[in-house]
């Protein structure tokens, strides 16, 4: 499907941050998982990951280190800092709530 | 152009278009990207799919160039410092050399009674260049323009402060700035000088003539040759600046 480009401001940062709360992971691997999980409804123009990589990385949100991925190829993988872990904990909770409230307007059929 | 090629160029021009200044930083982006294309494709059809799912280079690189802004911005800082320092210096050094006198009987080397006056003219001239020089700079861009002219204009309102004599070499000043630049864009480099010191000696001596100073032709061609002086050092430094500052950015061999 496609989304607005709007719509998906922001979310992009959010999809990230919960992606890495549960382990490092690299700019290809981020998008691919974010479209496995979505079952391809969230198909990410792939370069757009890596200016938001980057920023979050320069806001001490993330810290990156090259090392061999499972194919034995360098990767450069991104982790959670303890100032990202914060920020992702309360993304999730103002997206819990935002989703909530556009359910509630919605209605479960269309959420 | 091979599809293995064809990405490289990419990548390249998405790490120019960055404005990443640090070549560390630039290095580990185009290698971070180019291990992404690895991964992303493997046959020459999986490489066009990739590239084509990999999105607008102009929105990637304008989105990673919103990242590095700051140091962009304070190198740009640096480096118009840098070019009025430099550029300062350089018309002082002129306005000395032309202006030091020899006392021989005394053995005393002095300063002409004209110095200060000529000195913050040049200084005033160098000012006004450097602003004309990066406000028509191109790719042309209207917020840097209103930025160097803003600042060229508090520069202005700062002297009307400071120095309420100042006002009328500022705006002798500015008016030549302009003439010096119709007259950059007239004729090649030698001839273009020769307009250029004629001009400015033209410039001078109506204005001298409207104030009711008393001004002669050949000095006004000599102080016409002096601000030529001057605005041809200036204009050889922001060249060497620019060269400099464009290396910063410039790609690297991957």
């Amino acid at each position: 499907m496609d989304y607005d480009r709007e719509f998906l401001t922001g979310t992009v940062g959010v999809l990230i941050l919960s992606l890495l709360a549960e382990r490092e992971m690299y700019g290809y691997e981020i998008v691919q998982e974010a479209g496995r999980r979505s079952a391809q409804a969230l198909q990410l123009k792939e370069g757009t990951v890596y200016p938001a990589l980057h920023q979050m990385e320069r806001n001490g949100l993330l810290k990156a280190i090259w090392r061999d991925g499972p194919a034995g190829r360098a990767r450069k993988y991104y982790g959670l800092t303890a100032k990202g872990r914060r920020r992702a904990e309360s993304k999730r909770k103002q997206w819990a709530s935002i989703s909530g409230a556009m359910r509630a307007i919605l209605g479960d059929a269309h959420a | 152009m091979r599809d293995e090629d064809a990405v490289a160029a990419l990548i390249d021009r998405i790490v120019a278009q960055a404005h990443i200044p640090s070549r560390a930083q630039r290095d580990d982006l185009r290698r971070e990207l180019w291990t992404h294309f690895e991964e992303a494709s493997g046959s020459p059809d999986d490489t066009r799919d990739a590239v084509r799912r990999f999105g607008a280079e102009a929105l990637i690189a304008e989105s990673l160039r919103d990242v590095y802004r700051w140091d962009y911005v304070l190198w740009y800082l640096a480096k118009i410092a840098a070019a009025v320092v430099a550029s300062i210096a350089a018309a002082l050094l002129i306005e000395v050399v032309v202006n030091l006198r020899v006392e021989l009987q005394a053995e005393v080397w002095r300063l002409a009674p004209g110095f200060s006056r000529a000195a913050g003219m040049s200084v005033a001239v160098v000012l006004g260049l450097i602003t004309v020089w990066e406000a028509a700079r191109r790719p042309f861009n209207r917020s840097r323009a209103a930025i160097v002219v803003g600042a060229y204009a508090a520069v202005c309102l700062a002297v009307r402060l400071l120095f309420l004599s100042g006002v009328g070499a500022l705006l002798t000043a500015t008016s030549l700035v302009g003439i010096g630049h119709w007259c950059s864009k007239l004729a090649p480099w030698p001839s273009r000088l020769l307009v250029l010191v004629c001009a400015f000696a033209m410039a001078l001596y109506v204005n001298h003539f409207l104030l009711n100073v008393a001004f002669g032709p050949s000095r006004a061609l000599m102080a016409g040759a002096i601000l030529g002086a001057v605005w041809a050092s200036t204009v050889v430094i922001l060249r060497h600046v620019d060269r400099a500052f464009a290396r910063i950015f410039e790609p690297t061999e991957s």
